[in-house]
């Protein structure tokens, strides 16, 4: 029952994106579909709009950094992870899309959905990854002025130190500036 | 002039004369947690408000890679510190679904239990905390001593109060005692005699229908598409429930009834925390009357852990706890390669666990979904224009907990 309404939502969205998608699978139920990064925001902006599809709640998005992990399907070094609900088909669809470790940017879909603000926060303020579009794109967790990104693979569990290790903040020259 | 700023545009000529910038936090009372709000207020009213947030993070997602499934049950602990239970079995049933097993009938219905107590618990202190900030102390009070009863059964069947970490992967750390069924029942009595007192003294309470009522207000459009779970989408009119529409445990088996409220403000939240409490009642009692004898725990010796009894006297049981606990990609539980992404309903929302396992005892990445993180991005549109008096009133309403908040 589950998996033919997943191929179902497959089948439209084959129709519909074509070579967009690189590949999809059904694994425990949830429908997924792996892109590069330059295909995000069409994709996420048809399963919102298209009638047949309708996808109104997002979920989560996350991100894993694939540096060390032996799967073929991996494409490109990072994945930015979406999750959809659709309360019509009631469904899940889990959308992953790769961006590359030289240009590590993906179009933000805060436009579409305004869930995405903070989420797409956390996961440049972890790895690093750029939202082209968002709004106020700055750390969420981590202090403003922390150097690196600590959820890539190349960053020790034990961390980088106390916060006087961190680089100087020049609060007075910000100030100026304004 | 115009300023952009967090998707608004700010006329920023007009208000420049007007507008000044408060701080609330990062330690104040109506936060309830270490979290701080740059609210902009024009005289009385709040313009915008600039919540920043990370003041409690310690980096749960990164220490999961570095600890082995079982042990990452303790971390989820620290993560909604009201009601913990509910992030051991969240956490268990996903590894769970993850190596496609089910857990005995007995170790399903505890954990029902077990995380309706937890439910209840919960709701019972937000409750009595939204009475509190509006100045009803006396509920807050009542609502302490039954959460204390509550935490008296968790501390006998687990052992600790808020670090209770209960479940294991594939079953439980311990069984209930024998006396389990009475206590509880004594308890549930206690409650829905208070359950009635709260409604007695706030649901027809003036001043605090007053100060809730119309305060807060998020349209269903607004929940859906900043993607909130839990009461807070339930009070704003969506039917949405991971325990109807993915049953984990026994869940399918048990009759109780999703409350939806379509108003969408403080009161309403209020009223769905009132009658989800009543709910799980409701499950408790059943759970009561079905629970079965017989085994708590899986029974897989190479992937779960051995009866601690038997470790100590059995060598073949020795062997396979090392089995289990030894690091490495030949030892512990391996589970297959690949993505998992499984989902509980926890008192504040959908409370999800996204897994990338690389094959070996330890995850390579795990997600955590916080419900609190998610629900508060809202936070900004709901407080506009409202009165700077209602920070707290709209604060509480969200039960936002820092540890979820920031992980």
């Amino acid at each position: 029952m589950l998996n033919n309404k997943n191929n179902d939502i497959l089948k439209i969205l084959q129709e519909v994106c074509g070579e967009v998608i690189k590949s999809s699978r059904i694994s425990n139920g949830l429908l997924v579909v792996d892109l590069l990064a330059e295909d995000i925001y069409f994709v996420v902006s048809l399963i919102k709009r298209d009638e047949r599809l309708d996808f109104p709640l997002l979920v989560d998005i996350s991100g894993v950094d694939y540096l060390e992990h032996k799967d073929g399907s991996i494409l490109e070094r990072f994945g930015v992870i979406y999750i959809f609900y659709s309360f019509v088909n009631d469904l899940r669809i889990k959308i992953r899309a790769f961006v590359s470790e030289s240009n590590p940017e993906i179009h933000s879909i805060y436009n579409e959905y305004k869930g995405a603000n903070w989420t797409e926060r956390e996961v440049y303020d972890m790895f690093g990854i750029i939202f082209k579009g968002h709004p106020d794109l700055k750390r969420i967790l981590m202090p403003e002025n922390y150097g690196s990104h600590p959820l890539r693979k190349e960053y020790p569990v034990k961390g980088l130190g106390e916060r006087s290790n961190f680089p100087k903040y020049n609060i007075y020259e910000k100030l100026k500036k304004d | 002039m115009e300023r952009y700023h967090n998707g608004y545009f700010f006329d920023v000529e007009d208000e420049l004369e007007s507008v000044i910038t408060m701080n609330v936090g990062p330690s104040h009372p109506s936060t309830h947690g270490t979290l701080r709000l740059k609210v902009e207020v024009d005289g009385e009213t709040i313009r915008r408000t600039d919540p920043e947030i990370g003041f409690l993070h310690t980096g749960f997602e990164k220490i999961g890679e570095s600890l082995s499934y079982n042990q990452f049950i303790t971390v989820t602990d620290r993560m909604n510190y009201i009601s913990p239970l509910n992030n051991n079995i969240g956490f268990a049933v996903a590894v769970e679904d993850m190596l496609g097993i089910e857990i005995p009938k007995r170790a399903q219905i505890i954990r029902v239990i077990m995380a309706e107590l937890s439910r209840i618990a919960d709701h019972i202190l937000c409750v009595g905390l939204q009475g509190m900030d509006l100045g009803a102390f006396s509920v807050f009070l009542w609502t302490f001593v039954e959460r204390e009863k509550l935490y008296d059964i968790f501390e006998t069947i687990t052992g600790a109060r808020l670090t209770t970490s209960y479940t294991r992967v594939g079953g439980l750390a311990f069984d209930v005692p024998s006396d389990f069924i009475d206590r509880v029942s004594k308890v549930l009595v206690s409650i829905e005699k208070c359950i009635g007192e709260i409604e007695l003294m706030l649901t027809g309470n003036r001043i605090f229908i007053d100060r809730c009522q119309g305060i807060g207000v998020l349209s269903k459009e607004d929940a859906l598409s900043y993607g909130v779970t839990g009461p807070m989408l339930r009070a704003s009119g969506v039917n949405y429930d991971i325990r109807k529409v993915r049953p984990y445990l026994s869940y399918k088996e048990f009759d109780f009834v999703v409350p939806v409220e379509t108003a969408g403000d403080g009161f309403a939240r209020y009223l769905i925390r009132m009658e989800e409490m009543n709910q799980s009642v409701k499950i408790i009692k059943q759970a009561l009357k079905m629970l079965p004898d017989g085994e708590i725990n899986y029974f897989d010796k190479k992937r779960i852990l051995a009866n601690k009894n038997e470790v100590y006297s059995n060598m073949e049981a020795l062997i396979h706890h090392f089995k289990v606990i030894m690091p490495g990609d030949v030892h512990g539980i391996n589970p297959p390669v690949g993505e998992f992404y499984s989902s509980t309903e926890v008192p504040n929302g959908e409370l999800g666990f996204h897994i990338v396992s690389d094959g070996t005892s330890k995850p390579y990445r795990v997600r955590v979904r916080p419900p609190s993180l998610i629900n508060f991005q809202c936070y900004d549109d709901v407080s506009r224009n409202h009165l700077i008096a209602d920070i707290p009133a709209i604060l509480s309403t969200f039960n936002v907990i820092a540890g979820e908040l920031d992980r």
